[in-house]
């Protein structure tokens, strides 16, 4: 069969239109290596990062989404608490080989090591925030950008991860490099988007957040 | 002498059929408990323990149309495990987190949600053993079935359980296969 020029024009469209409604407003990053280089340098100036969050969980089964919001603490190289106060109280605390998770009534605190899931979720949320996300072995990127923004859409190559996964897609504010969002798109086609406000990059915290007694 | 021989056959015979009409009593006996209402959202803490892996998170459940209610289970790392549609006469897992994708948990997990949901009997199950227990402000009850579905304790025959508030705010399932707390 022969393909005529035109057939090929229109797939070409037809690409270039798919690749645009996936990212609307954003085109695809010409120097790549520049953004690279800018992410490592904040991942070296900003050892601590504190931002408030808003969180929307939306499962598409329910029709169905739940809001919450709180409070994000990073500290260099593998401390994370995520602390929500809307609709409940409850933590979720990374601290180097433990997760401790408290909410109105209990504690449960177990070895990282115990759970796989939780030790690539916490060092994807890691990745995610200070943009180690290139020549990383666990995802293949592609990166974006708008005026304002940088997106670079992660695609999981971790197996744990890939089943829970399909892709993530995290957006920076291109001003100050700061994130401004995470949207974890999940296999069973529910999402979640943290939207960060703006980020409190190394303010000075008592390392004792990162502990429960 | 043979007339005693004859008596002692006949004895025999009728005790083994009583005996085998009791099992039979048994094995037919339901207790009867309301199903949960679902008219709005009804937002479960949940509990998993299977092949000694603690699973926390929620359970979502939501009123679909008349016939149907369907409901999601997520992790408390917001990924979701389970989504299910329950209606009166089934319950189907339509998703299932890969690493939970087992024939065994999704057909025990069906038919313990549409024992809470829907349906208002146990269905005996010689294969497994089960305990249920409800607690709420104003009762605590429970009930637990051997591997012979032989009712022992708690509640009788017939007794029906009805929730004042729709929901209790405490149920556990405790099979062979897994474990499920649930609380409000």
């Amino acid at each position: 069969m022969k393909i005529s020029s035109i057939n090929i024009i229109f797939l070409i469209c037809i690409f270039h239109l798919n690749g645009y409604a996936q990212h609307q407003g954003f085109v695809v990053v010409k120097d790549n290596k520049k953004l690279e280089l800018q992410l490592k340098e904040k991942n070296t100036n900003h050892k601590i990062t504190q931002v408030a969050f808003k969180q929307e969980k939306t499962f598409t089964f329910l029709n169905e989404t739940l809001k919450s919001e709180g409070k994000l603490t990073y500290s260099s190289p593998n401390k994370l608490r995520i602390e929500y106060s809307e609709p409940n109280k409850y933590l979720l605390l990374f601290n180097n080989d433990n997760v401790y998770i408290k909410d109105e009534k209990n504690l449960n605190q177990f070895p990282i090591s115990n759970n796989k899931t939780f030790k690539s979720i916490q060092l994807m949320i890691i990745d995610c925030l200070s943009g180690n996300l290139f020549k990383n072995s666990n995802y293949s990127t592609k990166s974006y950008e708008s005026s304002t923004q940088y997106l670079i859409d992660i695609t999981p190559k971790q197996e744990n991860i890939k089943k829970i996964y399909d892709n993530i897609i995290v957006k920076f504010n291109k001003n100050d490099l700061t994130i401004a969002n995470i949207q974890l798109i999940e296999r069973s086609g529910d999402m979640t988007i943290m939207s960060f406000m703006k980020s409190n990059l190394n303010p000075s915290i008592n390392n004792e957040i990162f502990t429960i007694h | 002498m043979k007339y005693l021989l004859f008596i002692n056959i006949l004895l025999i015979a009728t005790n083994c059929g009583i005996s085998k009409k009791s099992v039979s009593t048994t094995e037919t006996t339901h207790c009867i408990i309301q199903p949960i209402k679902v008219d709005s959202t009804i937002n479960y803490n949940f509990k998993f323990l299977y092949s000694g892996n603690e699973t926390n998170g929620k359970l979502l459940v939501k009123k679909n149309n008349e016939e149907s209610i369907k409901g999601t289970i997520f992790s408390e790392n917001g990924i979701t495990l389970f989504n299910v549609e329950i209606l009166q006469s089934y319950a189907k897992i339509t998703y299932a987190f890969e690493n939970l994708n087992n024939k065994y948990i999704k057909s025990n997990l069906e038919e313990d949600l549409k024992f809470i949901f829907s349906n208002s009997t146990i269905q005996q199950n010689k294969n497994r053993k089960y305990y249920i227990s409800y607690k709420d402000n104003d009762f605590n009850v429970s009930f637990l079935k051997n591997s012979e579905c032989t009712l022992l304790n708690t509640i009788t025959h017939k007794d029906k359980i009805i929730f004042l508030n729709n929901s209790p705010k405490e149920i556990i399932i405790k099979t062979n296969v897994y474990t499920i707390s649930l609380t409000q």
